[in-house]
């Protein structure tokens, strides 16, 4: 190459990483601004609860709840603190999927370092299907299977939106032409509603039976990389199933009670007998077996509090009385 | 599977073979998309990688055999009289034909078993009430594809057109190229597989002007086809909740998807490959400005119709066979028809093959006849129309309403076909059809719109814009215009400020993330 191809090529490949920095700067810009997590809570967008834990000072939060709508819908961490005094956040989005939680997770340890992860199950059935076997749930954990799961597109997909708001709220400029919704409360990422959707006839769905729900091997890797995950932290991991007439059955409960017992997890169903008398399917639900509300998230919050008060006591703290979470005695009622 | 459009390909696949491919000698180069092809093609298939792996052993030995056959003759040349001469070189042919017949027939055989053995269990349950177990075997990614490759690398060796590569790796990488192992464009040997093996150095003009093509390729999938996508999907599935101008859109806007889509991501793949300094062939022409269904062919998927016409049309229509089928219309048709009436056969071949190379489906197969139908009723017609038009005083050539009126018959042909191509089957598509002709104005409330479809108004703006961009950009170029041309003689300033808004505005705008259902590629079934 001779001296005036080298100088045009220089410039040009200095003009191409110009480019890509501007381009950075703009995206993070963007993310810090408009597109920001508090510019989108203040327009109402419901997505903004999986970032929960942004809204706590750092290394403040004793439990983290992580899951899809049934998460935000069924535990409220105000309840939890009044019962227990444990500062805890639910970081929860409609169908939100395991792998995005493991990533939100992996940005959440930045600034928290929670004593207690509880991985909420229904995520991991989300959009997979009825279908039921007669094989024990198993995680293949061979370095092929993590290496296709390293390589899920989903994953650097979900890494950039955890990073850079932008590109999860980048619909968020059609608001303006359409209208705002009403700006959200930061219940912790609870999501809360009175509505009462009583369930009409309610199905035995928790009948014994030795079936496993059918779940793809990815699903479960996820599973088990968000709980390898939680566990280089520090954090314990409790499994919880919470009350859901319509989608939840037996068959997943024995899928999860296998991943549980592999890699020695509680887990708590509160679909199962045991919890029987918790739950009123004509009080406790917002949508017709669904989702609980507020009612049924006070009584399911009680009981988890006692669970995890029971299995964790020793690791978390009471915060009530504590000059640092004065705040949280003044944002316990959720109107 | 990553597909084309997707951060992770773009950052990771491409990137990091980009960067791999960059710093190693020219030499050396070829390795580095191996690598990134294999790990592409790996990854994506989870290791069902054994078809395209006897696919390459299958045509690397044969077309080997094939040059040896070759070579052999012409070291005995000079030994050999005018007669044995003869002999041996048709001796040889025989042989040429045979190891090309083979392979070729082997190569197939790995498309149909994989691809169409479910399609033929289904149809021999259903014509004789079997009750046949479906195969198991999943259908390899990129298999209709590469099988073409394959085919055409082999043909072109057995007619000299090629030598065969003695390097395995060099053909490996031309099979299993991770820019056009999943929707093509479906390339020759000489021309991209060469390439490939050569290498190029970057070149920083070269590599702008491909990611500009990335941009606007981007811009088709994301922001038109994606979002076209949550309209037409719905609606070819319940098309009976609305009405019939309401499917009618569902069609045009499947239509939209489909170009977008396909030829969207064929600007990513070609993009990718200028930025390498690699030219990959065209696929489409503006299609949408064809006057005849004939020509809409030569301007969609072009590279499938050019082998398509390569190597099964002219084989087929210069055969000894058709040849005397001509000479014997010849005695009977006047010259038109005469030519007309062999050619009709091999095009019969051709459109059964291009339809049921599309799917392992009857539909699939419909949707190739039906374009043959069109064509041949426009070439048996054609003295007729000619005739008529030359009554009405209609001048065919110049007159720019008579062109006018082509296109938009064409884009309608089109439309039809697009319907049969995306209904659940043909029964439903003729349902679908009759249902636009009889329920056009059927009462349906508009908020539909608004509540059904994953759209809110400003999807609704952002689709006719970027569709208008779509159109004025098909225009520039129907016009002999390149608008990167244009773009690339603006101030630096200028294109830098325009390039970094376009790329924020198409990450803002795009159809992806939670508000909008997710959209596969189509072609990547295929």
């Amino acid at each position: 190459m001779d001296k005036a191809t080298i100088k045009k090529q220089s410039r040009g490949l200095l003009r191409i990483a110009a480019f890509l920095l501007a381009l950075l700067a703009a995206l993070y810009a963007l993310s810090a601004t408009v597109f920001s997590h508090d510019a989108a809570q203040r327009r109402g967008n419901n997505y903004v609860r999986s970032f929960s834990y942004e809204n706590e000072a750092p290394g403040t939060v004793e439990v983290v709840f992580i899951g899809n709508s049934d998460a935000y819908s069924g535990i409220s961490p105000a309840v939890l603190w009044k019962n227990c005094g444990y500062p805890a956040v639910v970081c929860g989005a409609a169908h939100q999927s395991p792998l995005f939680s493991e990533m939100l997770l992996k940005k959440l340890y930045r600034t928290q370092s929670p004593a207690v992860v509880v991985l909420e199950m229904d995520m991991l059935f989300d959009g997979q299907g009825k279908a039921v076997t007669s094989q024990k749930a198993r995680c293949p954990d061979g370095p092929l299977q993590r290496l296709y799961r390293l390589m899920l597109p989903e994953r650097l997909e979900y890494a950039l939106e955890t990073e850079l708001s932008v590109i999860e709220f980048h619909n968020e400029w059609q608001r303006y032409f359409i209208g705002f919704r009403e700006p959200m409360k930061n219940n912790h990422g609870y999501y809360f509603s009175k509505r009462v959707g009583k369930v009409d006839e309610a199905p035995n769905f928790m009948a014994p039976t030795e079936d496993r729900a059918c779940l793809s091997a990815d699903r479960l890797g996820m599973l088990k990389d968000t709980v390898d995950l939680c566990r280089r932290h520090g954090s314990e991991v409790m499994l919880v199933a919470l009350p859901c007439v319509k989608y939840w059955t037996m068959a997943r409960h024995n899928t999860v009670a296998d991943f549980a017992e592999e890699y020695d997890l509680p887990f708590v169903d509160f679909n199962s007998n045991e919890y029987e008398d918790l739950i009123d399917n004509d009080t406790c639900y917002r949508d017709e077996g669904n989702h609980l509300n507020y009612t049924g998230a006070k009584r399911v919050t009680a009981a988890l509090g006692e669970r995890l008060r029971e299995t964790y006591g020793d690791r978390l703290t009471d915060c009530r009385g504590n000059e640092a979470y004065a705040a949280w005695d003044g944002r316990r009622r959720h109107k | 599977m990553a597909s084309y459009n997707s951060f992770l390909f773009l950052l990771l696949y491409f990137g990091g073979t980009f960067v791999l491919y960059s710093l190693l000698p020219k030499k050396y180069k070829y390795l580095a998309l191996l690598a990134g092809s294999w790990f592409y093609y790996f990854i994506s298939t989870r290791g069902n990688v054994w078809a395209l792996a006897v696919t390459t052993a299958v045509v690397y030995g044969a077309a080997l055999w094939m040059d040896a056959v070759k070579a052999r003759f012409k070291k005995d040349k000079a030994t050999l009289d005018k007669d044995q001469r003869k002999l041996r070189k048709a001796a040889d042919r025989r042989k040429l034909s045979l190891i090309f017949g083979v392979s070729a027939t082997l190569t197939v055989a790995l498309l149909l078993v994989t691809k169409y053995a479910n399609f033929a269990v289904e149809t021999v349950n259903s014509l004789f009430g079997t009750a046949l177990a479906n195969t198991r075997i999943a259908q390899p990614l990129g298999v209709s594809f590469y099988t073409l490759e394959a085919v055409s690398y082999l043909y072109d060796v057995k007619t000299d057109r090629v030598r065969a590569t003695k390097n395995p790796l060099k053909l490996s990488l031309f099979l299993s190229f991770f820019l056009t192992v999943v929707e093509g464009p479906i390339a020759r040997y000489d021309d991209l597989g060469v390439q490939l093996g050569e290498g190029a150095r970057f070149d920083c003009d070269r590599f702008v002007r491909g990611a500009e093509r990335v941009l606007w390729g981007l811009f088709k999938k994301v922001v038109l086809a994606d979002r076209a996508a949550q309209y037409a999907s719905l609606m070819f599935t319940d098309f009976q909740k609305y009405n019939g101008a309401m499917a009618l859109l569902g069609v045009l806007l499947y239509t939209l998807q489909l170009y977008s889509e396909f030829s969207g991501i064929m600007d990513v793949v070609c993009g990718c490959g200028e930025m390498m300094g690699l030219t990959l062939p065209e696929n489409f022409r503006q299609p949408f400005f064809s006057q005849s269904v004939g020509e809409f062919w030569s301007r969609w998927h072009m590279t499938l119709g050019a082998w398509l016409k390569e190597y099964v049309f002219y084989p087929l229509s210069l055969s000894k066979g058709f040849q005397k089928l001509s000479e014997k219309a010849g005695a009977r048709l006047t010259p038109y028809y005469a030519g007309l009436a062999p050619a009709s056969i091999a095009m019969f071949a051709v459109w059964f093959l291009c339809g049921f190379w599309h799917g392992a489906g009857w539909k699939y197969v419909a949707y190739g006849l039906y374009y043959y139908v069109l064509m041949m009723l426009g070439s048996y017609t054609e003295p007729l129309s000619k005739r008529v038009c030359d009554k009405l005083g209609i001048r065919r050539e110049t007159s720019k309403w008579f062109h006018v009126f082509r296109i938009l018959r064409t884009f309608a042909l089109v439309n039809l076909g697009m319907l049969i191509f995306n209904a659940a089957g043909l029964r439903k598509a003729f349902k679908m059809l009759a249902f636009i002709g009889t329920n056009f104005f059927r009462a349906v409330p508009g908020k539909v719109l608004l509540t059904d479809f994953n759209l809110r108004v400003p999807d609704y703006v952002v689709l006719a814009l970027a569709t208008a961009a779509l159109i004025a950009v098909s225009v520039m170029r129907e016009r002999g215009v390149d608008p990167r041309d244009r773009f690339a003689r603006l101030p630096f300033a200028l294109r830098f400020v325009l390039l970094l808004f376009f790329t924020l505005l198409l990450i803002i705008i795009g159809a992806y993330g939670h508000d909008y259902g997710p959209v596969d590629l189509i072609y990547a079934n295929f």
